[in-house]
């Protein structure tokens, strides 16, 4: 080994040796298998379950560089809610096989001409890491009222994930979006 | 000897891989799915949706998908690629860092210390204007300049989501200066701010929306300071104003200040906090600049406990929990460890963390939307005056010299350059009346609303700049009929539902009468015409050909 590989070697050990962790209690990092993961999605106003709502888990991980640690896109995973409003999401062999530092999965969850999750929602309120683990529980998204609204609701989505990884996502979002007068994105798009 | 920026590959390499070697330091900066979030609440927040609507007629503004996204996710796209680690610049976040108390060629990551050892990258404000990397302000104003004026609509496409991912990567750089570490020299590894920044992202989504929701504008004067010799762009300034000279913290509270000298001046970075070695130590904050008080603190276990703080109370900014006190002790009298071994050294917990959010995230919204209402700030506007184009320069406060093109678009979307004039307009002012040329032999506009003029030269302090206007404008209630008839050859027909009467009906005048002059001689009196109706009070269809426009 040459001695600027051995300096980049050294440099990369170090540096996955010294990945951040948080210091209050919550572990973001996946130990293993968290799901399957579960809820339910409803009209904030009705009280009524939302049925054909995409669902979209999407795990990070921490990649370590020389020098640097960066939080990247790892995997993604949708699921549609059933006609009572309800979703499971299995991801077994995808979390134990996750590299190390790969992060608990955070959540999408939208329906056309609702305020998506975890934006918009309505409840439930605060922290809102692993609450779709065990047995889940009730996600009230908003209708929205006005065109503008629904404008600033669609506008962050979709996320930076693989397109081909989110079809239910895209074909939602773009529903909404030819609703909207807007064009469509993704592989529509082009 | 090849180099990166102004510094030698050889040590702005083999430095920091060494030096990490024996430090185990990692540099830090927001994560990237933090800076995507604030660029895109920046570019929501800024104009630039109005101005690409209402100066350019891209009807969706920021929703426009341009080469398979929107500009909107070109612009998170260029504030996840600034990051990069090996495409393009090897290890890119070198040059993500500036210590706004340095001499700015001086002012860049430099290991071990922040004012001693070797300087491994250029500081982050020479970066974002260095012509010879991919994705700095001249170039992204290379590529709006390209989207403006390519032949084909793919190449213009294509450059118009390069501008947005190069602004992406632009204010990527600003947001940077709103993480203390970034601008006191100090890369940190371990849990620290940027982690509790998206922590609170990933889990506390509307905790993190309330942070971005009111941008902290940095207010107009920054525009008009004296431009620094090592990165004339008056954008340098909104990281850095050379106003805070260690000396005197209350003015990184009074605009026009710097992002980098406001975080400097008034907040920690974790190995940055009160050191004793001088080489490794800010002047504020100071001792002088807290007050020791307690804090009611909720545990997410639900349990309520009393911490003690240093709150921030003098010297600049005031009012939140500055560092811990003692927290070390207090874990270690708590669980009857030896009181001995800790260390009294002030801390950041997530608590403090979350003060300092409330108070930089907002700024890094803010200054990222002056960064892009800056770079499309121009305003120029058109009208015809008799046979004779006028333009005037309508951006505030700023005189512009340099090329005005006027283009137009056929049919098949090839862009046409028309005319090109050299002027210098001081704000406010007039062109000359200048001469339409005929259109190229063969090439046709599209439609009135084909036509635009783009301006490239001196915008003010911006030596490079770009400004286009598409020339429809003021709307008009109604639907109108524009038609222009040469020889019995209808040349344009169109129905605008928003229609313009002028400019755009004398600029098809003053089209016919080139075509008339250049190519066929006379125009047939009873067979040409350019003319503006109603749809149902169409010329010739109702036999009620109006004298306007009529030739």
């Amino acid at each position: 080994v040459s001695p600027w590989g051995a300096a980049f070697l050294a440099a990369w050990l170090v540096g996955f040796s010294a990945a951040p962790a948080d210091a209050q209690g919550w572990q973001h990092y996946l130990d293993g298998y968290h799901g399957p993961y579960r809820g339910r999605v409803i009209d904030a106003e009705t009280q009524r379950p939302l049925a054909g709502a995409v669902v979209v888990a999407v795990w990070s991980r921490v990649r370590t560089f020389p020098l640097h640690s960066s939080t990247v896109y790892y995997e993604a995973r949708e699921v549609l809610t059933n006609a009572d409003g309800r979703f499971i999401l299995h991801a077994k062999e995808l979390e134990e096989r996750a590299p190390d530092k790969t992060l608990r999965p955070t959540f999408i969850i939208f329906a056309p001409g609702y305020g998506w999750f975890p934006q918009f929602h309505t409840s439930p309120q605060g922290f809102t890491g692993g609450i779709f683990e065990g047995s889940g529980v009730t996600v009230e998204l908003p209708r929205l009222k006005t065109r503008q609204e629904r404008l600033d609701a669609v506008r962050p989505l979709p996320p930076s994930v693989s397109e081909g990884k989110i079809p239910h996502l895209l074909r939602l979002l773009n529903t909404e979006r030819l609703g909207l007068g807007l064009q469509p994105v993704g592989p529509e798009a082009r | 000897m090849k180099t990166i920026g102004s510094v030698p590959f050889r040590w702005s390499v083999v430095v920091p891989i060494l030096t990490i070697v024996a430090t185990g330091a990692i540099a830090q900066a927001y994560e990237t799915p933090t800076h995507q979030a604030i660029s895109e609440r920046a570019l929501i927040a800024s104009s630039v949706h109005d101005v690409l609507r209402n100066a350019l007629a891209l009807e969706q503004g920021i929703d426009q998908v341009v080469a398979g996204a929107t500009l909107l996710q070109w612009i998170r796209t260029g504030s996840l690629r600034e990051d990069d680690h090996v495409s393009g610049t090897l290890l890119r976040f070198r040059y993500h860092f500036h210590n706004p108390l340095q001499p700015w060629d001086e002012a860049g990551l430099r290991y071990p210390e922040p004012y001693r050892g070797q300087q491994v990258a250029t500081s982050s404000i020479l970066w974002s204007q260095d012509p010879n990397q991919s994705w700095s302000w001249p170039k992204t104003r290379d590529h709006y300049r390209e989207a403006l004026t390519a032949k084909k609509k793919r190449d213009r496409d294509t450059a118009l989501a390069k501008t947005f991912r190069g602004l992406g990567q632009v204010i990527h750089l600003i947001q940077d200066a709103a993480s203390p570490a970034h601008t006191r020299n100090d890369p940190h590894a371990g849990y620290n701010y940027e982690s509790l920044v998206l922590s609170v992202q990933s889990d506390e989504a509307a905790a993190f929306q309330r942070w971005l929701a009111v941008p902290v504008r940095p207010g107009d004067d920054w525009m008009w300071l004296r431009p620094h010799l090592l990165a004339p762009l008056p954008i340098s300034r909104l990281i850095d104003t050379d106003r805070y000279e260690r000396n005197n913290p209350w003015v990184s509270t009074e605009p026009p200040i710097g992002l980098a000298e406001y975080a400097n001046a008034n907040f920690f970075s974790e190995d940055r906090i009160w050191p004793n070695d001088p080489a490794r130590s800010f002047p504020y904050p100071a001792r002088s600049s807290v007050l020791v008080s307690n804090s009611q603190i909720r545990l997410r276990s639900g349990e309520w406990v009393t911490r003690q703080y240093y709150q921030k109370t003098a010297d600049g900014d005031v009012g939140y929990r500055l560092a811990t006190v003692g927290f070390l002790r207090d874990y270690f009298l708590r669980y009857n460890l030896d009181p001995a071994r800790a260390d009294s050294r002030p801390a950041l917990d997530e608590i403090v963390y979350r003060d300092y959010a409330e108070r930089l995230l907002p700024r890094a919204v803010g200054y990222s939307v002056a960064a892009l209402d800056y770079f499309f700030r121009g305003q120029l506007d058109a009208r015809l005056d008799g046979d004779g184009l006028v333009i005037v320069n309508d951006t505030p406060g700023e005189i512009m010299a340099g090329t005005f093109a006027l283009y137009f678009d056929t049919s098949d979307d090839e862009r046409v350059p028309l005319g090109e004039w050299t002027l210098t307009l001081p704000p406010k002012a007039s062109s000359p009346r200048l001469t339409l040329p005929a259109p190229p032999k063969g090439k046709h506009p599209r439609s009135l609303d084909s036509f635009h003029l783009v301006f490239r030269g001196s915008l003010g302090a911006e030596g490079n700049a770009v400004a286009a206007r598409r020339l429809t404008r003021e709307p008009v209630r109604g639907v109108w009929q524009v038609s222009v008839l040469y020889n019995d050859r209808m040349w344009i027909d169109s129905t605008y539902s928003d229609a313009i009467v002028s400019p755009l009906a004398g600029l098809a005048e003053c089209l016919l009468r080139r075509l008339r002059d250049l190519r066929r001689g006379p125009a047939d009196p009873r067979k040409s015409w350019a003319h503006l109706s109603s749809p149902r009070r169409r010329p010739g269809a109702h036999g009620d050909r109006a004298p306007r426009g009529s030739l």
